[in-house]
């Protein structure tokens, strides 16, 4: 007789430091494929009931994937045509699927700043990059300003009116330091529409971005 | 001090994009001098901005005056001082042709510093209107 597969114990903090380190999108669809391959539909529905609330991300990828969808697309190339002529790349918040993948399509410096509400242990994060990506802090990261310069942040089934990013945009994106980058790049991560409200995330206009990526 | 708050009127960017085609040749960086003119100062600067640049740009369209690049004085973006990156073009793409400041004094360098000073829904603005008058006037000089 076969055992029916369960959620291991602790899944909720091993989620938060995925979390934390690789960004929200990332880390679901990591925890979405390895508990689809060990119980199928019902140890998903299972993950849902049991983090779904908490993350709505999570949620959003629990529901995307149970209707048969997959990762989605990540979009380099489209990200890369917003980012054309620029010298030096400011990213606000983690989604390492889409940062690495970034990281190796271009030379252009990157730097991320060091502002979460999820409290990574930036020192891993830092060395998942190496010398590829300069970690700059709220209080220094308008050194990388100028007209040969970007912000990009990423969103979270971003609308024609609203797309919700993490916070750390909204703290990094002051009246005074959007006339000192010539992008404001938002880049969409989920592509499915929330069913929950979006805890963590903040809604900001989309006409607030120079470009949002989809 | 005024409040800062304006009417809510359709601004047609495009108009302005195309007019301003031949003093900012670069698209990318056209469109980065309108959002900060038009799009991220108090709404009454926004709307008095546009107002004044179309009225501008339609005077040295009835001159037939020419625009094109002016060399001049940088506009520094306000980076905290600091936070400066000498490796990083910390101005904005936009340079203030001096030429017609020369028509009000002999050292135009209290002219230029209060042009370009200010936030720069303020000093974007000023500098590309001066550079818009300073066309029109050497084309009616030349007349």
């Amino acid at each position: 007789m076969t055992q029916t597969p369960t959620l291991p114990r602790g899944l909720s903090s091993a989620f938060h430091v995925a979390v934390s380190e690789l960004g929200m999108c990332t880390a679901a669809w990591l925890f979405v494929e390895e508990v689809a391959a060990e119980g199928g539909p019902q140890l998903l529905e299972a993950l849902r009931g049991s983090l779904g609330t908490d993350w709505p991300v999570l949620d959003t990828v629990i529901g995307a994937s149970l209707a048969g969808a997959g990762r989605p697309e990540l979009g380099v190339d489209r990200v890369l045509a917003a980012l054309a002529d620029v010298e030096q790349l400011v990213c606000v918040g983690l989604e390492t699927a889409w940062l690495d993948a970034l990281a190796a399509a271009t030379d252009v410096p990157m730097a991320i700043v060091r502002q979460s509400v999820f409290s990574p242990d930036w020192a891993r994060v830092s060395a998942n990059y190496g010398a590829r990506v300069t970690l700059v802090g709220l209080d220094a990261f308008q050194r990388f300003a100028g007209s040969r310069s970007a912000l990009l942040t990423f969103s979270y089934a971003a609308d024609d009116h609203t797309a919700h990013v993490l916070p750390a945009w909204v703290r990094v994106s002051g009246v005074d330091v959007r006339s000192q980058f010539r992008e404001l790049v938002a880049w969409e991560v989920l592509h499915h529409p929330f069913e929950r409200w979006p805890r963590w995330l903040v809604g900001v206009p989309t006409d607030g971005f120079s470009v949002v990526v989809r | 001090m005024p409040p800062h708050r304006g009417p809510r009127i359709p601004l047609d960017q495009d108009v302005l994009d195309r007019g301003l085609a031949r003093l900012v040749p670069n698209a990318r960086d056209r469109t980065f001098l309108l959002r900060c003119v038009l799009e991220e100062g108090p709404a009454h600067h926004r709307v008095a901005n546009h107002a004044l640049l179309r009225l501008l740009l339609d005077v040295v369209e009835a001159t037939d005056a020419v625009l094109a690049p002016t060399a001049g004085v940088s506009v520094p973006m306000r980076v905290p001082p600091h936070l400066r990156d000498p490796g990083v073009e910390q101005t904005f793409p936009l340079a203030l042709d001096v030429a017609p400041l020369r028509r009000l004094g002999a050292d135009p360098a209290p002219w230029v510093e209060a042009l370009v000073d200010g936030p720069p829904h303020h000093a974007l603005a000023n500098v590309l209107m001066v550079n818009l008058l300073g066309a029109v006037l050497a084309h009616l000089e030349r007349r």
